[in-house]
């Protein structure tokens, strides 16, 4: 087994065309964009691992994405975890990450782990319901569903933050 | 509550994502692991070079005697070469069937039967079916070709191409795979019910109707003595039902315990007998393997691993080869032995409609040949043998 020229150089192009968008789903699914470049990081090492035994492209694409999601359910754990603790710094000012502190992304975070990926495929990669389906292995029937429920749960989430900002802004105002 | 577009608020999200500029530092940063990861397999592997030679030095020691085994080298298998595409009455997916040389291909559809000559690609007969076709199967002496409809089985005689005899039924449902056993004496059918019906061919009589165990039959293969028939059923587990694969010893008229696959472990079953007589049985699965069970030995004889996950699977009846495919509908073809794929199959677009099955996907009985109906009307023949 050896980094051979062939199969980096080949790397270095799905890379290329693949990384960032790893990254991105990596930040979607955990509201996170280090816990992205991990899990976009940690999904390429493990591509070039089974390089042997998958060769085209596509299949390549295929395999990263289910590994990102595959991974991001433990790194989500982590990733609460942080949210406490980062939660103290933000309200001192000290978020530097603009896209981060989107309470859309913040309330995706919080979904079900299935639901949660339902919505970024379908939404967010944009994928259709078959990929959907490809990428997390459940039927297409399940992804409607779970995408459907997923999003109304969202829904219900940022209205409620919604309300709850709108009424705090109500507050400062009054007083 | 105040209304929240959801569907604008992540759109929202996806364009400021998008915005953001990917680290500098990433693909070096991936080099620095996979170089890490390169050297720490180099040492485990220099360490298991070590131990086994100084292990094979030990053996060496212990037993003086001149043991070279001469390997044969493994020819390694042509990729395979598109031999024919043939244009069958209307789309759909045909049911297909190979005669035992593979020089004829059935084609079953739009209740009509074709008998395609291969090389040629001209279609050679044409019998009036009347009705949907389940399944159809080639006598091993190619002068009979047995077909099922809902109610009945029909045997042909391919000389006159005429009805010779219509088989009886009895509690038995449609057949959805036939085979006949391979002097030609016996056909064997498998239905929706799990059940398997054995008739004698020139007595034109039912011999049997026997309860598999199994919940529905997908595929069924007779051992080259003809002395018992393996069955393998649907779906063992994406229902969450435990189904599997059951070998009926023919003369006794008897099953044998069959084998249960852990629910939820995979997709359609295929089966087959080796050469040397032991039943194989091939589930694909959603975890992106095929798992080749040897089901006379109830052990795992192989898992080959696919870059997707797998929906149908095929086997030629001797077991050496398969075809899977996947939820894109893109098919691979795999040696069995050297558990290694083949190759890609030119010519073939997938269609994420397209599912590989007994019926719209065959092998020769030596897996030389690989014959798919893909729903458009189009049949493909490819040779996967060694040049």
């Amino acid at each position: 087994m050896d980094v051979r020229p062939g199969r980096d150089e080949e790397l270095g192009r799905l890379f290329e065309v693949h990384y960032a968008d790893m990254v991105r789903l990596g930040f979607y699914l955990t509201g996170s964009w280090a816990v992205g470049e991990d899990l976009a990081q940690e999904a390429f090492v493990r591509l070039w691992r089974r390089w042997g035994r998958l060769r085209d492209h596509h299949a390549a694409l295929g395999y990263l994405r289910t590994t990102v999601v595959n991974l991001s359910r433990s790194a989500l754990r982590r990733r609460l975890l942080e949210l406490r603790h980062q939660r103290t710094i933000n309200e001192e000012g000290h978020d530097a990450d603009p896209v981060a502190r989107l309470d859309v992304a913040r309330a995706l975070a919080a979904l079900p782990a299935r639901k949660r990926a339902c919505v970024v495929l379908r939404h967010l990669v944009e994928l259709s319901v078959e990929e959907t389906a490809a990428v997390l292995g459940i039927s297409t029937g399940s992804v409607k569903s779970q995408t459907h429920k997923g999003l109304r749960l969202l829904e219900a989430a940022l209205s409620d933050r919604d309300d709850r900002a709108a009424r705090h802004a109500q507050e400062v105002k009054e007083q | 509550m105040s209304p929240v577009n959801v569907e604008e608020r992540l759109r929202s999200l996806r364009e400021q994502a998008l915005r953001r500029e990917a680290q500098p530092d990433a693909w070096p940063r991936l080099q620095r692991r996979l170089r890490r990861r390169a050297r720490s397999v180099r040492t485990v592997a220099a360490a298991a070079v070590l131990v086994l030679v100084l292990a094979g030095f030990a053996l060496r020691l212990l037993d003086n005697r001149d043991r070279v085994v001469v390997r044969p080298p493994q020819p390694v298998p042509a990729a395979p070469k598109l031999i024919a595409r043939l244009t069958a009455n209307g789309p759909g997916g045909h049911t297909l069937a190979f005669s035992t040389e593979g020089k004829t291909l059935a084609v079953a559809g739009n209740h009509r039967i074709t008998l395609w000559d291969v090389g040629r690609q001209t279609a050679i007969a044409r019998l009036d079916a009347a009705d949907a076709v389940a399944a159809v199967a080639f006598a091993p002496d190619g002068r009979t070709l047995a077909s099922s409809a809902y109610d009945r089985v029909v045997l042909w005689d391919l000389a006159s191409r005429a009805r010779r005899a219509t088989l009886p039924m009895g509690t038995f449902n449609i057949a959805d795979r036939l085979a006949f056993s391979p002097d030609g004496k016996i056909l064997a059918g498998g239905d929706g019910g799990g059940k398997l019906i054995l008739w004698d061919v020139a007595r034109r009589s039912r011999l049997a109707i026997l309860s598999t165990g199994i919940g529905s039959i997908n595929d069924l293969a007779f051992r080259a003595d003809g002395r018992s028939v393996v069955v393998g059923g649907n779906g063992p587990g994406y229902s969450g039902r435990g189904d599997g694969v059951a070998i009926i010893d023919v003369a006794r008229r008897r099953r044998l315990p069959a084998l249960r696959m852990p629910a939820g472990s995979g997709s359609y079953t295929a089966v087959a007998f080796r050469p040397d007589g032991t039943a194989l049985a091939a589930v694909g699965s959603l975890q992106h393997d095929i798992t080749v069970w040897d089901v006379t030995r109830r052990t795992r004889l192989a898992t080959l691993t696919t870059p997707s996950q797998v929906l149908g699977v095929v086997l030629s009846r001797d077991g050496g080869r398969l075809a899977a495919t996947n939820p894109r509908g893109e098919v691979t073809l795999w040696d069995v032995g050297r558990h290694a794929p083949l190759g890609p199959l030119p010519g073939f677009h997938p269609r994420r409609e397209f599912f590989l099955s007994p019926r719209t996907g065959t092998l020769t009985d030596d897996g030389g040949r690989l014959a798919i109906s893909d729903g458009t009307g189009s049949i493909f023949v490819w040779s996967t043998s060694n040049p």
